[in-house]
């Protein structure tokens, strides 16, 4: 991608309309690109005056509820890139009310997922991911300033701390099934890279039969599937064309049963 | 016009404004965050009815996001822009991820293709709407082409992403970057916005 093409960008990112990983690509173009940054900024203002036209107020007892939630959750500091042991519980909201220390419930035992919440805490935005263990050794540079990516890192965090999470491990490739939130993970490290003008393509196969899950843009980093999974279904990686396809137009290089 | 989100003041304190409430409600001030929240819950809750449309759904998404706001609020750096865009940033991205992840995207890719069938193109907010606001964005949409116009709702009221709104108006990926990009610059010119 050329430096004119990224620049197109800045719309479909004010807008959040990157998945996740041309989001993250896009976040690091911003790191070296003031008028981007600029535009971004303008952009985002716009589109909250079109958010500001488009009004309905809640149920009364919403405002209750977060009321009472609020008085429960710890705000995070106003620097996230201090060490993340000095905020220990700092953990996405999908599992903030809860204890976010437990333990693997089936399979192999996953003595990464407590130490990496303690670090997630604000280690999701203090820069650098380490998750260890049974899950195999990652690591994922998280820009500290940017919420994009820190949003994907609390998602990816969540579905690792959530009760009942399952861990499938099929050649060195991991898949971490959150089932009552119909998320997962999928850690791809070991399988091989793709060639130029080629990228790793996942699918949610069912009933119906593939459903894009998005792109691996960065083998390294764990991948937060774009659609949903169910017991019974599988997930595969296809290498696509670089864009990805609609529909896989090879066969898998890993499949894996959820 | 911009002045006005980012000097909105809150009846209850006609001195403080909405940076300033932000910035309290990062030091864990609650009364401030009370304050934030009758002044956002409309347009949080509103643009949640907007993407995911499903009552209960849109409920959980406002507490999700103010939540959040109160979790989040000592980031804010009110030097990098107004507590408006800031509140609603945050709520436009929290619930399009909860959208992406309730449908697989095809799913929604297809309803969408008729939604485009049932509705008028012309239609936005579907009467959850504030007149005068309303009629002020309405305003500058309509200075933008179909396409940009139609690329850029889809993605801020659906919450789609470009590639699902490069499927649902059959154009090329390359177009609808390009569309949405010209079509915010076109919005942000008329709307007067500047940062």
């Amino acid at each position: 991608m050329t430096s004119g093409d990224i620049h197109d960008l800045a719309g479909a990112y004010a807008l959040d309309a990157l998945p996740p990983d041309e989001r993250a690509a896009f976040d690091a173009h911003l790191d070296q690109c003031p008028t981007c940054r600029e535009e971004v900024a303008s952009f985002r203002a716009t589109a909250a005056r079109l958010a500001a036209a488009t009004r309905e107020d809640p149920p009364a007892d919403v405002r209750a509820d977060v009321m009472a939630t609020i008085a429960n959750v710890r705000q995070a500091p106003p620097t996230p890139s201090r060490t993340a042991d000095e905020v220990p519980n700092d953990v996405p909201d999908e599992v903030a009310d809860e204890v976010p220390v437990r333990t693997a419930p089936t399979g192999a035992s996953r003595p990464g997922t407590a130490s990496l919440l303690g670090r997630l805490g604000l280690g999701l935005a203090a820069g650098l991911l380490v998750v260890a263990g049974g899950l195999g050794l990652w690591a994922a540079t998280l820009d500290s300033q940017l919420q994009a990516r820190e949003d994907q890192a609390q998602q990816v965090a969540a579905v690792l701390a959530a009760e009942g999470a399952r861990t499938i491990r099929v050649d060195g490739t991991t898949l971490v099934v959150a089932p009552d939130e119909e998320r997962a993970v999928l850690a791809t490290s070991d399988l091989a890279a793709p060639g130029d003008g080629q990228v790793l393509q996942v699918w949610v196969i069912g009933a119906a039969g593939p459903v894009s899950a998005g792109l691996i843009e960065d083998p390294t980093t764990p991948k937060l599937l774009e659609a949903p999974v169910t017991p019974g279904e599988v997930v595969g990686v296809t290498v696509e064309p670089t864009g990805g396809s609609p529909q896989p137009t090879s066969d898998p290089i890993w499949a894996a049963e959820v | 016009m911009a002045a006005r989100s980012h000097l909105r003041v809150v009846d209850d304190d006609p001195s403080m404004t909405d940076e300033e409430l932000l910035v309290r409600t990062g030091r864990g001030d609650v009364a401030a965050f009370e304050q934030l929240f009758d002044a956002y819950a409309a347009r949080v809750h509103g643009l949640a009815r907007r993407i995911l449309r499903d009552p209960t759904l849109s409920q959980d998404a406002t507490q999700v996001v103010m939540t959040e706001l109160w979790r989040t609020a000592a980031r804010f750096d009110p030097d990098r822009g107004s507590a408006t865009t800031w509140i609603l940033t945050l709520a436009h991205r929290r619930t399009v991820d909860m959208v992406r992840r309730e449908q697989a995207s095809r799913d929604r890719v297809d309803a969408a293709g008729r939604r485009q069938v049932e509705r008028p193109a012309d239609t936005i907010a579907e009467g959850v709407v504030m007149a005068d606001e309303h009629a002020e964005v309405r305003a500058a949409l309509d200075h933008l082409t179909d396409l940009q116009r139609e690329a850029i709702e889809l993605a801020w009221f659906d919450g789609f992403t470009y590639r699902e709104v490069a499927a649902t108006l059959d154009v090329p990926l390359g177009t609808v970057k390009t569309r949405m990009r010209d079509g915010m610059i076109r919005l942000r010119d008329h709307l007067g916005v500047t940062t």
